[in-house]
């Protein structure tokens, strides 16, 4: 019983480090594509 | 030919258990009610109308099968044999819907693929942060209810299954109920999709009760200059954010697909499949979701002191996983210095777009210069990808 009571804690962990882990994942993203696009423009000028 | 045998409908009441007879009938009642509600728009019209003509169908057309046994000619759930499933889908007209597209989930991810194609991820990316933090808050129902259930004596996989519930996402607790309770499969689904119903009309309440005056109309000031959002953008985040997920859960990966591939064929603007998925698809697997679940209603299968225990778990889920989005709200509103709404948190309830439209409705009554949309579909379609992840683990953890 009190075995399968650890698993909400277990559940809320896990999801708490994946879901910002993808926040995370957009911020950088967003920063790569930002950075890619205004090299591409700078060279193209 | 007694004049009984005719009419085979009420003969059945007359050898069935009384306590059943009973149920057919509130069940019969209850599938008019559905109807008129939903017409009303008091309930959702595309899953209630189907789903009331389905309850009332399936506990009104009962009859004497071969051996004398009860049955319909609509559907058989429990079958588990594949001479019996070979058979029953020859003879039951919605038993190939309910074997081919309901048992293993498929319908479920058409409705997800829906999802995906409605949603503009746009409002995640302008505030992953916020919009993440919200939908995490406002899992709380998923969390805390899991030990209340046990503690009521489920098994692990349907305290997981009901639990899932406070999500507030339908096709999420179809799948994981699949998954993880499929012996209460039928009464989640059924709880679970009438409760969401109900969402629209008992949210305001929670938003009134939890949040003053004051501060539901409170206009939230962008101080940074906002970022347009490119389609190139959104769409290269769905294809990584797709392959990290299903490497990470690939229990879900069906679901993740689903509703990634829905995202992307909406940013590659892909017309021919935005219409088949949206006009098609959704409105196939939304039609056949509503009357499967009326169907499915059928009293000597709902008849089992387990589904009042899902009634009230069900609700409490869905009251907790509100409260969770309103406190994640006021967490956001205090590490912003006031400048946000904590109107917003109710957003993070991941029932799209219903819970966002709630909070806008509620914030517009108190100040029509308060515009909350963006924030609030950002939290909205967080919560979506939350809730995925949540079932993700819970069927990892306990399958």
């Amino acid at each position: 019983m009190l075995a399968s009571l650890s698993v909400p804690f277990e559940v809320m962990g896990i999801g708490i480090v994946v879901s910002y882990g993808i926040a995370f994942l957009i911020r950088v993203l967003l920063s790569c594509i930002r950075v890619f696009t205004k090299n591409q423009e700078g060279k193209n000028q | 030919m007694k004049v009984l045998d005719l009419f085979q409908g009420i003969s059945t009441m007359f050898v069935q258990e009384p306590e059943i007879v009973i149920f057919r009938f509130v069940l019969i009642f209850l599938g008019f009610l559905l109807v008129y509600l939903g017409r009303k728009g008091t309930l959702e019209p595309l899953i209630m109308i189907p789903m009331g003509f389905g309850m009332s169908a399936i506990n009104t057309g009962v009859l004497f099968m071969e051996d004398n046994q009860i049955g319909n000619l609509i559907i058989n759930p429990l079958l588990t044999s594949t001479d019996d499933l070979m058979k029953y889908m020859q003879i039951n007209f919605l038993q190939p819907i309910y074997t081919l597209t309901f048992s293993n989930g498929l319908i479920a991810c058409l409705v997800f693929m829906g999802i995906g194609i409605l949603c503009d991820i746009g409002y995640v990316l302008a505030h992953p942060f916020i919009s993440m933090t919200i939908a995490l808050f406002a899992e709380l129902g998923t969390i805390v209810t899991y030990p209340i259930a046990k503690l009521m004596g489920l098994s692990d996989g349907a305290a997981a299954a009901v639990s899932i519930i406070g999500g507030a996402d339908g096709p999420m607790v179809l799948f994981a109920s699949l998954k993880l309770a499929p012996e209460y499969f039928v009464p989640i689904s059924i709880v679970a999709y009438l409760y969401l119903s109900l969402t629209y009309g008992g949210y305001p309440y929670l938003i009134k009760l939890f949040i003053p005056k004051e501060l539901r109309g409170i206009v939230i000031i962008d101080k940074k200059p906002k970022h347009n959002i490119t389609s190139s953008e959104k769409l290269i985040f769905a294809v990584i954010a797709n392959a990290i997920l299903c490497l990470l859960f690939p229990v879900a990966a069906p679901l993740f697909l689903s509703f990634f591939i829905g995202i992307a064929i909406r940013e590659s603007g892909i017309s021919k499949y935005i219409r088949l998925i949206e006009d098609g698809f959704l409105y196939f697997a939304t039609f056949f979701l509503g009357l499967m679940l009326g169907v499915l209603c059928d009293a000597s299968t709902l008849l089992n002191p387990v589904v009042l225990k899902l009634l009230v778990l069900g609700m409490l889920a869905l009251a907790l996983s509100g409260i969770g989005g309103i406190i994640g709200g006021y967490v956001i509103y205090v590490i912003r210095g006031k400048n946000f709404n904590p109107v917003v948190g109710i957003a993070g309830v991941s029932c799209v777009p219903s819970t966002a439209k709630v909070a806008q409705k509620e914030v517009q009554k108190v100040n029509q210069a308060s515009f909350i949309l963006d924030y609030a579909l950002g939290a909205n379609i967080c919560g979506v990808i939350t809730t995925a992840i949540i079932t993700a683990i819970y069927i990892t953890l306990l399958q």
